[in-house]
């Protein structure tokens, strides 16, 4: 019972899910109709772009490196999807494909020239990231392409069952992929190649493929954002995603995972994006007057970072400076 | 299994570190491998765990000719290196690093961590170690990461064996326990190539010894016909009766306390050397040279650098007074001085000019700027095409480390610590830089050199008022001064 109490004190993703925590009880207190079921609904609805980014983001950053492309990417998919769905005659199923097809290839895009042709990671994507987002602006200047079909609009905002929204659903795909894979032995090689790149080279792990793994996955990750956004606003955004590479990388530090890499699991990234999106709410329920939004959503997530920082600071201070050593008796 | 190597040859560059190397190892033998820096010893470990390519030669095992491209294929082979360089991941688990190489699977893809850490707990037991199985690699202390290292290798079944320096961090219990393990494996016939630099480890578990020096193989013995002393005199060519007199007169003399009326520049009493837990004394005077030696990784980087401030905190009497070196910065402005041996690492600014960089220290730090970089180059005979302000990277090696010279002397410390600073320089650049430190000695300054070529430090050594200090395992075995300063001496006092 002790044991599992520490194991949990120094479970990396425990920041992230308090400051989460807080945020909710915060909201429960000042607005009594926030606890409603169908408000919880909405909230993780538009929360599920930023969710599928985060995951993209976590992936990168696992393995050592970092992908800031994603959202631009997010953007580039909603915008051929709502152009697709106007001006052509496809099956909306070939034309999810499509997105789906056109997310791992821009990722495969990142993976090789990080992992091939060893590009700094930070370079790399941000270089991919005004590629994907002059793309969208090229193929819709202004927001717009309402011809999204029906069907995905109404499953988009679904609930199954009477207890699962669609939200769950679009942000299954990718944690799902991630936890099965994470079950195989490829993981020790996943966080090894994030601990020492070296010493992973030296072992056999297979460094190459698994970064980019990495970066395919988050590049199907914005996919499978880009279809939840085009299914919630119904038309293309050529910077709707701007906001979120940057927004994911806050909410994967915020959520434990190592800067160096190899430290970290997908539980903390996800709460840290919760709590990121639970901040914008929390401002509008505050009744903060608008020209003081930004600066308040800004100075909370200031917040918030360094508290886990400062967390994971005292753990490691903890960790490299134990108390001298008691007998134990029991 | 046997394991036969016919005249390797390995050249990184003009460096040979392998001149002519043969062993040959039979099955179920225990072979060590004997010698000083530079001797060759690791580069042929290397070689024959596929860690580097050689040049030249033939490797044999089972009197079949082997070529591995990789580490991962000379494992395939079953050749296991454990090397002192580390290869474990501080973020995983113990479990998770000893079967890094070798995860086992279930129904064809799940990772099987009962059955990992069953493995990895079997391989702990023998090594009695079980406690640590779950705790993350990077809380466990130095001695306990070398027994991981060497519990994973034998989890990849080794028949050819290949430890090179494991032992160096572990205590004696430890090493008894490698050593009843070693055994084991010698009774299934594998083939162990065992590096140590400490003596009785070398007579306590190994069947043969074989010596090398620059790179060649010198002569095997086994073991129950040699002794420490034949070894040691085999190496240097110091007569044995000559070590065996040592030996007895070690005991009475210590010569570090002569009465010498120079002021004392730097007192160091008992001052902890972080890393190995020793404790080190010894002082430098207004004039003085101390060429630190001894095998490479003990203590004598560590020991200057915690003096400059690099690392962990360091007090000691400077100039008479009380000093305590918590930053480089600090001890620059206190007029110290540090020379690296890693160019482009530590010393120079790559995408900076040559003016700047010969300014940095004096401008910047110190305080004292200097007011034409020209005339600078010129007193150390930098060779710039007259350009100064062309990029650092635009000169040779030798020529960018002249002006990280430059840059230090112009600051006129008062004492100067170098930390290899010759490494890779070619013999002229070599030569002006001994120079410009015996000028640095005659104006009344202390320097304190680190250098991993014994030869080097015989020939620097050879002013007035210069010692040589010995370390191994972090502890001072020896100081010698005059006459006594040889090679042959710095070899017989590197080893423990």
């Amino acid at each position: 019972m002790l044991a599992t109490i520490k194991k949990l004190l120094k479970w990396t993703s425990l920041p992230a899910i308090v400051l989460f925590v807080l945020l909710l009880v915060y909201n429960a207190v000042i607005n009594p109709g926030f606890m409603k079921q169908s408000t919880f609904y909405t909230f993780l609805l538009t929360s599920t772009p930023t969710l599928c980014v985060v995951m993209g983001v976590f992936a990168s950053k696992i393995v050592g490196g970092i992908d800031i492309s994603l959202g631009s990417l997010l953007s580039l998919i909603n915008v051929t999807l709502a152009w697709m769905f106007t001006n052509t005659d496809l099956p909306t199923a070939l034309v999810l494909a499509i997105g789906v097809l056109m997310g791992m290839t821009g990722g495969l895009i990142n993976g090789i020239s990080i992992g091939v042709l060893r590009v700094n990671p930070l370079l790399a994507t941000f270089a991919s990231s005004s590629v994907y987002g002059g793309l969208a602006l090229w193929i819709m200047p202004n927001p717009g392409g309402f011809g999204v079909p029906q069907s995905l609009i109404r499953f988009t905002n679904r609930i199954h069952f009477g207890f699962i929204p669609s939200a769950l659903i679009y942000l299954m795909i990718p944690l799902a992929l991630w936890l099965i894979y994470a079950l195989s032995v490829r993981v020790v090689a996943v966080y090894g190649i994030g601990g020492n790149e070296q010493c992973a080279y030296i072992s056999g792990m297979p460094v190459m493929r698994i970064k980019m793994l990495a970066h395919i996955f988050g590049g199907l990750c914005a996919a499978v954002g880009a279809i939840a956004v085009t299914g919630l606003i119904a038309s293309g955004d050529p910077t709707i995603g701007n906001e979120f590479s940057l927004k994911a990388v806050t909410a994967v530090v915020i959520g434990g995972v190592a800067l160096s890499g190899g430290e970290g699991d997908i539980w903390g990234a996800l709460f840290g994006g919760l709590f990121l999106t639970m901040i914008l709410i929390t401002i509008v329920s505050s009744k903060v007057p608008t020209f003081a939004q930004n600066f308040a959503n800004a100075t909370i997530l200031f917040v918030g970072l360094l508290l886990a920082v400062l967390i994971k600071l005292v753990s490691e201070y903890k960790r490299t400076h134990p108390r001298k050593e008691v007998k134990n008796y029991d | 299994m046997s394991l036969r190597c016919q005249s390797l040859k390995k050249h990184y560059g003009s460096v040979i570190a392998l001149e002519d190397a043969s062993i040959s190892v039979e099955n179920g033998e225990i072979r060590a491998l004997f010698g000083g820096n530079g001797s060759g010893k690791s580069t042929l470990a290397k070689a024959v765990g596929g860690i580097i390519n050689r040049n030249a030669g033939v490797i044999e095992i089972d009197d079949k000719e082997v070529d591995f491209a990789s580490p991962t294929e000379a494992k395939a082979g079953g050749v296991v290196v454990a090397s002192q360089e580390l290869s474990l991941f501080h973020n995983l688990s113990v479990a998770e690093n000893i079967m890094a190489c070798s995860l086992p699977k279930r129904s064809g893809f799940r990772l099987d961590r009962k059955a990992m850490r069953h493995r990895a707990l079997d391989v702990l037991a023998r090594l009695k170690l079980p406690q640590i199985i779950d705790k993350p690699m990077r809380d466990l202390p130095p001695n306990q990461r070398y027994m991981v290292e060497f519990a994973k290798t034998l989890v990849q079944e080794p028949k050819i064996l290949i430890l090179d320096e494991i032992t160096s961090a572990l205590y004696k219990e430890d090493v008894q326990i490698i050593k009843h393990v070693m055994h084991e494996l010698k009774e299934t016939g594998c083939v162990i190539l065992f590096i140590s630099h400490r003596m009785h480890e070398l007579f306590d578990i190994c069947d043969s010894v074989t010596i090398m020096k620059n790179g060649v193989t010198l002569a095997t013995h086994r073991i129950e016909d040699t002794t420490s002393n034949k070894l040691l005199s085999q190496m240097t060519g110091i007569p044995i009766e000559e070590l065996e007199a040592r030996e007895q007169s070690a005991a009475e003399a210590e010569p570090d306390d002569v009465q010498d009326d120079r002021k004392a520049l730097l007192e160091i009493k008992d001052m902890e050397l972080k890393g190995f837990g020793t404790k080190i004394s010894f002082t430098v005077r207004e004039g003085d040279f101390v060429g630190l030696a001894g095998l490479q990784g003990h203590g004598q980087s560590d020991l200057i650098r915690q003096i400059y401030g690099l690392g962990s905190r360091a007090a000691y009497k400077y100039d008479g007074e009380l000093f305590v070196a918590t930053s480089a910065q600090k001890s620059a402005k206190h007029n110290m001085a540090f020379l690296s041996g890693d160019r482009t690492g530590e010393s120079i600014y790559p995408d900076r000019t040559i003016t700047e960089n010969v300014k940095s220290a004096a401008n910047l730090i110190v305080g004292k700027p200097i007011r034409s970089a020209k005339d600078v180059l010129d007193r150390f005979g930098v060779k710039y095409n007259g350009l100064p302000n062309q990029k650092i990277t635009s000169l040779s090696g030798g020529n960018q480390q002249k002006v990280v010279v430059a840059r230090w002397i112009a600051t006129e410390p008062r004492l100067l610590l170098a930390d290899d600073p010759t490494k890779g320089i070619d013999m002229q650049a070599r030569y002006d830089l001994h120079q410009t430190l015996v000028d640095l000695v005659e104006k009344g300054s202390g320097v304190i050199m680190v250098s991993s070529d014994d030869e080097e430090l015989v020939e620097i050594c050879s002013m007035p008022n210069a010692r040589v200090i010995i370390l191994c395992e972090g502890r001072i075995t020896k100081v010698l001064t005059g006459a006594d300063i040889t090679t042959e001496n710095i070899i017989a006092y590197s080893f423990a």
